[in-house]
């Protein structure tokens, strides 16, 4: 290798490691800066800890965080379980059953995302107000889940597309009703892209800010996002008690996509480059 | 076995629950959102006043609005350099200089800001920018630019920039990630025989990989694009949309109209032109998926 090539190379290496360093000094300062005390905070923002306090994280946690979890999963789980379910359901039922129109029903589901939910907060805030579920756990349920389908029903649909007739043939003749042959069979087989498409909608739900904020109010309904938020119009001066609750909001969805990597990567990949 | 598959009352059972879904929360909202706009009403009335197209006629002399667009603008602009542009050669750089373990850690790395909430992030940034508490300005005076501090997210001219910044930092991994793909598509003999012919590393990438990957590039774009006209978390987050109205965009200022000053028909109609913004630009991306061959190619 030449001098100037390697010249080049170290060149490269230094700027993908200061890179680095500005991705994850920040996420290391806020874990860090959640055990300092307050005072310590505010004289030397760069430097360790003098003591390593857990009041921070102790006291946000049982303060602040604690009941949005609770709200979090509840939203996170049911809502990843129905998007899941019925995206599946609908992208099965245009690869096999046999119908007029499906290609306009299937055009009709997937166009659902070209149309931003931002768009759209006013009128569904009025329509649930109307039927009565504003503030309520229905009412911010079912928008979560109708607007992850469209992105679900593709994703399930290019992998279930593939499958295999013959299995479900046989059971069929087995005397299998659609429902058994969906899931006992389809479902079991699509484990891959199930595990894809949910780790995809709790991404969303969990991360979700805008829908929270319009169709829920006070404190029965908040999630991690409006929780965290919350403190800091509450409480000008705690800072290292927001910080912790900034940690502890960001640290379960680190802690999932560093175990399944692979299907976050699986998800972005077909949800944006296809074809 | 045929008949199963030709069953009305299973196919309905399958299909319904996702057409419905998409049909009343999806689709309904964006006619509602139209109609809507054409009257004066708030939160809590009981009547709607009819006003015609005074709220969309208003839209385009309303100098918020203009505002709220440019920094939307400013947000593209910006991210289609550090996104899509930057993200490029980092995505590039990680698959051909890199030995592809330290390649595939540093994607992993790089993406972790991707998964945490929009809140999050910003709340962190804001602490990060403070001028009594932040990280940002104690570092500038480190490497010898004090003349730079800032109260970064509270003066007027860098709040939108500065904002704007967190997302890039926040996502160009993502970016990374969706290059990457892209990018391994491309045949390593064309590489090599680039390289047999004497084509420097420069000469490669604008002459091989960026044709190959031409649509890719264009694809990251759209997304680009249509996500910078619907920010609304890390704005709202961080600055509301001050100081003044410095950083409104498009969707904080519908929300502050509607919930805030409680007009909501005029925020209505400012939800008719984010849509139809996003709606232009996803029109596009949906005519990149080129869905119609998909579906006919795996049928």
């Amino acid at each position: 290798m030449s001098i100037s090539s390697k010249i080049k190379r170290w060149i490269i290496h230094i700027f993908m490691a200061l890179y680095i360093v500005v991705i994850i000094f920040p996420l290391l300062w806020m874990a860090v800066s959640g055990f300092k005390a307050d005072s310590d905070i505010f004289g030397s923002p760069w430097s360790l800890p003098e003591v390593w306090q857990t009041s921070n994280y102790t006291y946000v946690w049982s303060a602040y965080i604690q009941n949005t979890v609770i709200n979090s999963l509840f939203f996170t789980i049911v809502g990843t379980f129905f998007v899941v379910l019925i995206s599946g359901m609908a992208a099965y039922a245009i690869i096999r059953f046999e119908f007029k129109h499906k290609y306009f029903i299937f055009m009709f589901v997937l166009s659902g995302m070209m149309l931003a939910p931002q768009c759209s907060l006013i009128p569904i805030y009025k329509l649930l107000s109307m039927v009565g579920l504003y503030n309520t756990r229905i009412g911010l349920l079912v928008p979560y889940i109708a607007y992850r389908i469209p992105f679900s029903f593709f994703l399930m649909w290019s992998f279930m597309s593939n499958l295999p007739i013959e299995v479900e043939e046989a059971a069929i003749i087995d005397g299998c009703s659609i429902s058994q042959v969906f899931f006992s069979i389809v479902l079991k087989m699509s484990k891959p892209v199930i595990a894809t498409t949910a780790v995809m909608s709790a991404r969303y739900i969990w991360n979700d800010f805008a829908f929270a904020l319009v169709f829920t109010e006070g404190r029965k309904l908040q999630t991690v996002p409006l929780g965290i938020f919350a403190i800091r119009s509450t409480s000008q001066t705690q800072w290292g008690v927001l910080i912790a609750g900034l940690t502890l909001a960001a640290l379960p969805m680190v802690i999932v996509y560093i175990c399944l990597q692979r299907y976050f990567v699986d998800g972005l990949n077909s949800g944006a480059v296809k074809g | 076995m045929t008949t199963l598959y030709k069953n009305k009352k299973m196919l309905l059972v399958f299909l319904l629950p996702a057409v419905a879904a998409v049909a009343l929360l999806i689709f309904l909202p964006v006619i509602v959102n139209v109609y809507y706009s054409l009257f004066k009403w708030t939160a809590y009335s009981k009547t709607m006043d009819f006003v015609g197209l005074r709220y969309i006629k208003k839209l385009f002399t309303d100098d918020t609005i203009w505002l709220a667009v440019t920094n939307n603008a400013k947000y593209a602009i910006v991210s289609i350099i550090f996104q899509v542009g930057l993200g490029l050669i980092i995505a590039y750089l990680l698959n051909s200089f890199a030995n592809s373990r330290y390649a595939a850690v540093t994607r992993v790395i790089i993406f972790i800001p991707a998964v945490v909430s929009l809140t999050a992030i910003g709340l962190l940034w804001v602490i990060g920018y403070s001028p009594s508490i932040g990280f940002v300005n104690p570092l500038l005076e480190k490497i010898g630019l004090s003349s730079l501090t800032n109260d970064w997210l509270g003066n007027a001219k860098t709040a939108m920039w500065s904002v704007i910044m967190v997302s890039q930092w926040q996502y160009i991994g993502e970016m990374v990630m969706l290059y990457t793909v892209g990018l391994q598509s491309v045949p390593l003999e064309i590489y090599e025989s680039a390289k047999i012919d004497g084509a420097s590393g420069l000469q490669t990438f604008f002459r091989i990989t960026i044709p190959l990957i031409k649509s890719t590039i264009l694809m990251n774009t759209t997304i680009t694009i249509i996500g910078a006209f619907m920010v609304f978390d890390e704005v709202y987050v961080m600055t509301s949309g001050g100081p003044g109205n410095a950083t409104e965009v498009l969707a904080t200022l519908m929300y502050k109209t509607g919930f805030r000053k409680d007009n909501m028909g005029y925020a209505s109609a400012i939800g008719v032109l984010l849509f139809v913004i996003t709606f232009a630009f996803s029109f596009i991306q949906m005519r990149m998926y080129n869905v119609k061959e998909t579906m006919k190619g795996e049928r």
